[in-house]
Formats: C-alpha cells, sequence, structure tokens
C-alpha cells in the first residue's frame, strides 16, 4: 500500500467528472468502466451496486457488453464460493483465479467502502501481470478515497436510487451536484499556479499532487501517492506545526541534484476522523536568484567602496602630511621673510639685467628712498661696466657661481657720500642658469672711519715705544757715563780720605752709585732685549762651565750669609744648545734675587734633560728656602720693576728688573719660565729650554 | 584485491585539499598576518567570498544581514571561524551533488552533516567551551567518509544502503558488513592526507562512540550527541531511519541542561533551514 499510483486517482476523478448533462447516467458509468479497464489493462470491468433494502448486489453495468455472460456465470461462481461476500465482510480486493478449459484467468473482486458504509463492488477480470495486480490496489484507493473525499454520503443516496431505477431526474440532479463539486475543486487545484500536496497526517503519507506540484518536482503521478514529504523536501517542515501560519522557506531536491527554493505554506482540514494537511508552494528559485544577485551586487560594492575608502585613507594621510609640509615650509618661508626684511643688512634681489625685483627695509634706509622709486628700478651701483673694472672680474666671477665683492663709495639722495660694501653673489635655477643676483649691502662709512682712526693710533704707539727704547738705550748711557766718573772717583777718594767719617760717607756714596749702575745695567739689558738688539750665538752648552761662573761669582757672597749650596746636576747627561751668555745672565739674575731673599737654609740648583710627549727638553731649576712670593703677587711677577715686598718698607734692594730679564732672555730662547712660590716656606723657578731653539735649528744645521 | 582494498585504492587518488583552505592556514600561521590580508586572499575567488559573506549573516553565526564585507566577518567571527566556513563551504564545492543512490543523496547527506554541525557547535556553547570555531566545522566533517564512499564507491555503497534497510540497522552497521569497514575508518584516511588538525580526525573517527582522549573529548561528545539529535530532528538523511541510543557516558559528561531541546527547539529548526539555504542553494 505504499505506493499509490496518483494517476489512477486521477482517472477516478476524471470518471466522475464526466460531464453529466451531455450523457446519460448509464452511460457515464459504462464510460467510466471501460476507463478502468484500459488503465488496469483488463477484459472488462463491470459495477454492481448494493441494494440496502434487499441485501442484494444488483448487476448495473459492464464495460464490455459481450461479456455479460460470462460475467454473470463467474459471478455467480463467486457468489457461491462466498468469495463476493468475502470481499465485502472484509472490506478489502480479492484476487481470484479461475481456470476454465486450461486458460487461467484473474479477477479482482473490489468493494466499494465509504465510512457510511458498502456502495457496491466492481468485478474486473484480466490476465495476471504484477503491474497489473499493483494497479487493483490503486483502484480500491482510488475508489475509496475518491467516494470519502468527493462523493460523500450522497453517492450512497444516488447508488440506492440507481438501484431502485426509479426517479431518475432527482438522481441525476444530486449526482450533477456532487460532480460540480468535485470539477470544480479538480479544476481549481489543477489550474492554480502553485503546488499543492495532500498529507494524511496519520500515515504521513502524500495522498494527492496537483499538476504544479508534479512538475516541479519532477514525479510521475503513479509515485507520489504513498511517499513521503521528506523524499522531496530538504527542509523542516514542521515549523509550521508550532503554530506559524506565515509562510515558509523551503527547498525541493530533485533526483539530479538540482535544488529549488520555493515559498511554502501549510494548513490542514480535518475531514471524518482524518486530518488531511495540505502544503502548498510556489517555485522561489527566480527571486532567490534575483535576492542572491541584489546580495552579490551590494557585496562587490561593499568590496569596492572598503578598497576605495582605504585608498581615500591612505591618500588622505598623505595630503594631511603634505599640508602640514606646506604649513611648516610656509612658516619657515615666513621666518625668513621677517629675517630678510627686517635684517640690519639692506638685501636686494635682481633680475639680471640689475633690475630691482625685491628690496628689503634697510636698504631703502641705506640709499635713502621710497620703496616706490627702489622696485623696478636700477641701483646706482649696477653698472656692469663699473663692476668689471674693479680688481675681481665681475662677470667672470657670478658666471661661476662665486660671489662679488667690493667696497665702493656711493652717494645718497640728498647727496650725501658714504661707503658701502656690495655682495653679489649669483641665483641659479636646477639648470644652473643665472636667473638673478643677490645683494648685500652694507654701510661701512662709519666702520672705515674707526678702522682708519685705530691704524693710526696703532701707528702711534709703535712709534712712541721705538722712541721710548730709544731714549732708555740712550739715556742709560747719558747717566751711566757720570756714575762711573762718580764711583770712580770715590774709590780714589776712599783711598785717600783718612777720617772714619768721610769714609763711610764715601761709602754710602759707592753703594748709592753701585745699586745706581746695576739698575741702569739692567735697563739697558733690558732695552736691548726689547729693541732685540742682542744677537744670539748657538752653541753646545757646557752646563759645568756656567756653574763654575756661578760658583766664582756667588760662593763668597753665600758662604758669608750662612747659606748651603747643593747642585742636583749629573754633567756628562746634561745636552742642549742654547746662546750660553744670555743663559748666564739670566742664571745670575736668579741666583741675585735667591741669594738676596734668603737669610739661611738650601740654595739648590739643578738640570736634567727630560722628555715630555715625545719633545725632548732641558729643565733647569733654582730653588731657596727664602721668604718666598704672596700667592696674590706671582701673576704679575715677571713685569718689569716689580718686587714681592713692595712700597716704602722694601727690607731688600733692587728694582726688581731681575726676574723680568730673565724671563725675556728665557723667551728668547723659547723655553719657559715657571715660578712656584710659597711666602715664608721658598721659591722654585724652573727655566724650560729646548734642547735646540727653534731659532737656532737652522743655524746649527 | 579485495574490495575494500580497491575502495581504498580507489579513494587514494581522491583530490587534495582545497587550496584555498592551505593557503588561508599558512598565512594564519604567521602571527603577524593582518586581517586585510586575510580578508584579501578569500576575496580573491568573488563568489566563494560572497557565499562565506552570506553564510556569516546568517542567524546560526549571529549577524544578521550585519556583515557587508569579509573584513567585517573576519572581525566579528575571528579567522579561524572564517577559515572553517571556507573550508566547509569549499569542500562541499568539491564533491558532486548528483549521485544519487537508492535512498540517499549527497545533498540530503550533506544537510545531515550542516544539521550536525548547528548542533554541534549549539552544544559547544552549552558547555562552555570558549572554543567553538571548531565545532560547526567537526560536523559538517563528522560524516566525510559517508561523502567519500558514495563518490568513490558508488555502486557498492547501493548495496549498503539495501543492506541497511532491509535489515534495519545503522548504516555504519551495514558497511561493516559490507566492507569490512567503515565510513569513520576512510574518513580518518582522508582526513590523514588533507593533514587536519588532530581534533578534526577524532572526531572523525570517534563520533560514532563519542569517546575519545582528552583534547578532543568534548567536540567529539559534541558530535555524538549532535548527530543523533539531528536524527530525531529529522535534518536532512544519514543513510538509515534509525536513532541509535546516544553513549551514556557522553551524555553524562555533556550534561545539557533539560530543557536544552524543548527551549531551542524552534531556534534550532530556524538555523538549520536557513543555513542549508544559504549553504547549498547557490
Amino acid at each position: 500500500m505504499n505506493s499509490i499510483n496518483s494517476e489512477v486517482l486521477h482517472s477516478i476523478f476524471r470518471f466522475t467528472a464526466i460531464d453529466l448533462k451531455s450523457k446519460s447516467i448509464d452511460q457515464i458509468v459504462s464510460d467510466g468502466l471501460k476507463l478502468f479497464c484500459e488503465l488496469a489493462s483488463c477484459n472488462y470491468s463491470a459495477l454492481f451496486l448494493f441494494d440496502k433494502n434487499t441485501f442484494e448486489l444488483n448487476f448495473y453495468s459492464i464495460s464490455n457488453f459481450e461479456f455479460v455472460g460470462e460475467l454473470n456465470s463467474t459471478f455467480e461462481k463467486f457468489t457461491d464460493e462466498g468469495i463476493i461476500s468475502k470481499a465485502i465482510v472484509e472490506g478489502e480486493i480479492v484476487e481470484e483465479m479461475v481456470v476454465k478449459n486450461k486458460i487461467e484467468s484473474f479477477f479482482s473482486i473490489i468493494p466499494l467502502n465509504v465510512p457510511n458504509g458498502m456502495i457496491g463492488i466492481v468485478i474486473i477480470k484480466k490476465n495476471s501481470s504484477l503491474l497489473q495486480q499493483e494497479n487493483l490496489l490503486f483502484y480500491l484507493n482510488g475508489f475509496s478515497i475518491n467516494f470519502a473525499l468527493l462523493l460523500d454520503l450522497s453517492l450512497t443516496n444516488i447508488a440506492k436510487e440507481i438501484s431502485s431505477k426509479s426517479n431518475s431526474s432527482s438522481i441525476v440532479n444530486e449526482f450533477e451536484r456532487v460532480n460540480f463539486d468535485y470539477e470544480f475543486l479538480a479544476a481549481v487545484l489543477n489550474s492554480t499556479s502553485s503546488g499543492i500536496i495532500l498529507i494524511d497526517k496519520q500515515t504521513t503519507q502524500i495522498i494527492f499532487g496537483n499538476e504544479y506540484a508534479l512538475n516541479l518536482l519532477a514525479v510521475n503521478s503513479k509515485k507520489i501517492i504513498g511517499t513521503k514529504i521528506t523524499d522531496y523536501f530538504l527542509i523542516h517542515t514542521s515549523i509550521a506545526s508550532s503554530n506559524k501560519p506565515e509562510t515558509f522557506d523551503g527547498l525541493i531536491h530533485k533526483d539530479d541534484g538540482t535544488l529549488i527554493p520555493v515559498l511554502m505554506k501549510e494548513s490542514s482540514f480535518r475531514y471524518e476522523n482524518k486530518t488531511i494537511l495540505i502544503y502548498s508552494f510556489v517555485d522561489n528559485s527566480e527571486l532567490k536568484r534575483y535576492e542572491s544577485e541584489l546580495q552579490k551586487a551590494h557585496f562587490l560594492l561593499e568590496q569596492r567602496v572598503e578598497v576605495r575608502t582605504e585608498q581615500l585613507l591612505d591618500s588622505n594621510s598623505r595630503l594631511v602630511q603634505e599640508i602640514k609640509n606646506r604649513e611648516n615650509a610656509e612658516a619657515q618661508l615666513l621666518k625668513f621673510m621677517w629675517v630678510v626684511e627686517q635684517n640690519p643688512i639692506g638685501i636686494l634681489i635682481l633680475e639680471t639685467n640689475g633690475q630691482i625685483r625685491y628690496a628689503n627695509k634697510k636698504y631703502g634706509e641705506i640709499v635713502g628712498e621710497t620703496s616706490d622709486k627702489i622696485l623696478g628700478h636700477f641701483p646706482q651701483f649696477f653698472n656692469l661696466a663699473i663692476l668689471n673694472i674693479s680688481k675681481d672680474n665681475f662677470e667672470s666671477k657670478v658666471s661661476k657661481g662665486e660671489f662679488w665683492k667690493s667696497e665702493i663709495l656711493n652717494t645718497r639722495k640728498g647727496g650725501e657720500e658714504f661707503w658701502m660694501s656690495l655682495y653679489i653673489a649669483p641665483i641659479a635655477d636646477t639648470r644652473g642658469v643665472i636667473i638673478n643676483y643677490f645683494v648685500l649691502i652694507e654701510e661701512i662709512t662709519e666702520k672705515k672711519q674707526v678702522l682708519d682712526e685705530l691704524v693710526n693710533a696703532k701707528l702711534n704707539a709703535e712709534q712712541s715705544n721705538k722712541f721710548k727704547s730709544y731714549l732708555l738705550a740712550n739715556m742709560s748711557h747719558e747717566f751711566r757715563t757720570p756714575l762711573i766718573s762718580i764711583l770712580g772717583y770715590a774709590q780714589i777718594l776712599e783711598n785717600e780720605v783718612e777720617d772714619d767719617e768721610h769714609r763711610e760717607m764715601i761709602d754710602v756714596i759707592k753703594q748709592g752709585g753701585n745699586r745706581l749702575l746695576k739698575t741702569l745695567d739692567g735697563m739697558l739689558q733690558l732695552s736691548d732685549i726689547e729693541a732685540r738688539k742682542i744677537s744670539m750665538k748657538p752653541e753646545k752648552i757646557n752646563f759645568e762651565q756656567i756653574v763654575d761662573h756661578i760658583a766664582d761669582k756667588y760662593l763668597d757672597q753665600i758662604q758669608e750669609k750662612g747659606i748651603e749650596l747643593k747642585l742636583n746636576v749629573k754633567f756628562d747627561e746634561i745636552f742642549f744648545y742654547s746662546d750660553l751668555e744670555l743663559l748666564q745672565v739670566c742664571l745670575f739674575h736668579i741666583f741675585d734675587n735667591a741669594i738676596k731673599f734668603t737669610n739661611s737654609g738650601i740654595i739648590a740648583l739643578g738640570a736634567e734633560n727630560i722628555s715630555e710627549d715625545g719633545v725632548k727638553k732641558v729643565d733647569i731649576t733654582v730653588s731657596d728656602t727664602g721668604i718666598g712670593i704672596e700667592e696674590e703677587k706671582l701673576s704679575h711677577i715677571l713685569s718689569a720693576f716689580h718686587q714681592g715686598d713692595e712700597g716704602l718698607t722694601r727690607n731688600y734692594e733692587g728694582a726688581g728688573l731681575g726676574l723680568t730679564i730673565s724671563n725675556r732672555i728665557v723667551e728668547l730662547l723659547d723655553g719657559k719660565l715657571k715660578i712656584f712660590s710659597r711666602q715664608n716656606e721658598g721659591t722654585k723657578i724652573t727655566i724650560e729650554l729646548p734642547i735646540i731653539p727653534a731659532a737656532f735649528q737652522q743655524k746649527l744645521v | 584485491m579485495t574490495l575494500s582494498e580497491k575502495i581504498i585504492n580507489r579513494i587514494n587518488n581522491i583530490p587534495t585539499l582545497p587550496t584555498i583552505y592551505e593557503t588561508l592556514s599558512n598565512a594564519l600561521n604567521d602571527p603577524k598576518v593582518s586581517n586585510q590580508k586575510i580578508a584579501q586572499i578569500i576575496s580573491s575567488d568573488q563568489s566563494s567570498a560572497f557565499k562565506v559573506l552570506k553564510v556569516a549573516n546568517s542567524p546560526f553565526f549571529g549577524f544578521r544581514g550585519g556583515v557587508d564585507t569579509i573584513s567585517q566577518a573576519i572581525m566579528y567571527l575571528g579567522t579561524t571561524e572564517i577559515r572553517n566556513i571556507v573550508f566547509s563551504l569549499s569542500i562541499m564545492k568539491m564533491f558532486s551533488k548528483e549521485k544519487k543512490i537508492a535512498g540517499l543523496s549527497p545533498i540530503e547527506l550533506w544537510a545531515h552533516s550542516i544539521g550536525v554541525g548547528i548542533l554541534t557547535r549549539s552544544i559547544g556553547k552549552v558547555i562552555a567551551e570558549p572554543k567553538v570555531e571548531n565545532y560547526f566545522l567537526a560536523g559538517i566533517l563528522h560524516d566525510i567518509g559517508k561523502i567519500l564512499l558514495l563518490q568513490f564507491a558508488h555502486e557498492e555503497y547501493n548495496e549498503v544502503i539495501e543492506y541497511a534497510e532491509k535489515n534495519n540497522c545503522l548504516i555504519l552497521q551495514a558497511e561493516q558488513q559490507i566492507f569490512g569497514f567503515d565510513h569513520s575508518r576512510i574518513g580518518y584516511l582522508l582526513a590523514e592526507k588533507w593533514r587536519l588538525p588532530q581534533v578534526l580526525k577524532d572526531v572523525i573517527l570517534y563520533h560514532s562512540t563519542g569517546i575519545s582522549n582528552d583534547s578532543s573529548r568534548n567536540i567529539v561528545a559534541a558530535v555524538h550527541i549532535a548527530d543523533i539529535s539531528a536524527r530525531v530532528l529529522k535534518f536532512g538523511f544519514a543513510g538509515d531511519n534509525l536513532i541509535p541510543e546516544p553513549n551514556i557516558k557522553v551524555w553524562e559528561q555533556i550534561n545539557l541542561p533539560q530543557s536544552f531541546f524543548t527551549t531551542n527547539y524552534d531556534k534550532f529548526i530556524d538555523d538549520y533551514n536557513q543555513t542549508v539555504q544559504t549553504i547549498l542553494v547557490d
């Protein structure tokens, strides 16, 4: 029972829907039976209707009247054998085989059941085959459903009427009404442009599918009956069972793998004790495709928008950066413009023909013109002929990209003359072609005046210094000559005078004279040195000889004062070139001071060859344990006429020229004189001399 | 050569892993890769990119029409989930949907797999699994062996279906009876060949018992329950009409809330219908 042929069911509908107006009732039934015959490919089919009054089955019609005789005998046989009653009681189709003259023939006895009872039977004779056997099942079902759904109970009445064969016009009327209902329903279902499937809710089997449904599901009408909705639909349909009357999306899948989206609606009705589900649906693939296309277009658009947005964001950020850069550049330019405009130097930009393209404020001030007389005009100085006459050829300079400068005497608007410095540089484009000139102008009249004065002052100073040295050298001699006479005669007088008092006086004269002579000698020496009158003779110094001279000169004095003389010299290790005489003079002055300012203790003389930063030198050191020098006086102790103890309260004689002279000599000898001293502790003087003074190097070679 | 050897031999010639999955996986292995780059790879095939977007927009993934571009989809769902969607779609595209045999068509099987995917992911969310990205893909792949057999052992599989129908047994048992192995074994071979992550291999191999080792314990259990639930809910068709009893241990392990299926019933059906529409209809 699982596969009911819908085509057969359909045929039954068609059978009952034959136009009653054009045919007699007999004709209709006869046509229907013929149709059954065709469909089941059988010999004949015959209809017996049940008479409720007599409880008898009465023959009504046969598809082919030739077989009436055979039918009658067979019917009698079946009745006798209880086959007919079996079919009626069990309500099921009965199959019988009859062998007659060794020929097998097959009969189907089909009870026509409606909910209210039996209405009759159909007897079919056929040559058996499996397929036909199956078809018979369809008959049963087809009749039953057909009668149940459409003919309703009225057909029972009709059958009753037909069986009594009386009052035929009312039968026709009644039949007409029923068939009109069905005709209407079938026509409506088949003409509608949506698929309709009817399902018995209990068995969940499909009992009907209209033409549209069959087309869409690509199912043969025979096959759909008895199948299940899940065989065709992928979408879960029970969504509608949870009281959702609205339409929902369904999905038909065909055997070939294609899918058809449909719009579905589920509803149901009750018939007798059965619930019939109605699924109606329309092909939605067109709409879905449009929807999908639309979505696709939307997607592509969004995609493009995204890409474009990114590009825009990117270019926007670049634009923002550019704007920033420009703003910065403008600000920078503004600053530069300000610097140029407010510059205390006149600034011009000229066309190559000399026309002024730009001039800052200062330029106007310098030339005394208002700006309207400046821009577009030619500056006075810009005359190529004049410019080229100057010692630097203007054109050759600027054509090489170099600047040209000069000082020019110019005339201001009012006729006043003034000096200005000119600085002209070319401005070239990217190809190196000169497009403008850049000019800096500074008024230098005042500067020039000051410079002139300065030069004059310097000349004057040099002059007067020369004069001073000259005066000093000459004056010293002027002093010296009479002083020698005074000292000479004082010596003579000392020998002559016997009176002690006079001798003392002469001694004072001698002392004063000697001191004056010493000072004069010092001054002479100093002036000689400053006037560079001393010529140096380089020679290899024998330091032992120097020490001998010092000893000769000072040993008596030292011993007299009770001072110890210490020598820290390894003579054979001392080696250097210098001017012996000058070096000796220098050391004598230092010793003079050392002995003068030391009352007790030691005077030490040292000398050694040292190497400092790869330069070979000789250090000569004289240290004493004398009164020392105050810290604040150390810095200017080397200037002329200076002594540690100054003022009227001098305890020690001497003009203090010794150190000054020593310092100058050491400088002449290319060396350095350094003084280290602490008051009341002593003084240490170091003479740092090169092995060979630079001035001697050539002479020595 | 035995029948099973023949079949396995045939399956050895199956197509390689969809290139887009490999490209995506490689790109995702680079920790510095940008979402933009991933979006570019997916968008390189516009029709599949569009489908990815459609899936991402389906109510099941929670963005009803709110996702307009692949980059947004990646932002909302994460790269792994998107990659898995791409993978699911490309696998379904790989296999023919036409080879229908007796009572089973690939379409119905895919519909079943989609149903299992939806249920697996929903279960994953309920059991507070922190990473459910693989759960949908696990459902899609769990019966990949059946798809393969349907495709490459078409004739023989017909017998299996008939055997299952005649003996009223699970298709798994029918496979074992006729082939001597079942679809989980075949699916595992494919997973090996494609070098899928271990969790997915475990899902394919163990979904019928639901028992696996620690790392894939939850996902395999979820697929096991989802597979049976999909049969109850009539999501697609897995090849037989039986509803196997769930493994009680797995059921207890998953420990779903009592009202899980009743409260979510409508949503499951809605999700299933929508997702099947979205994925299967071109």
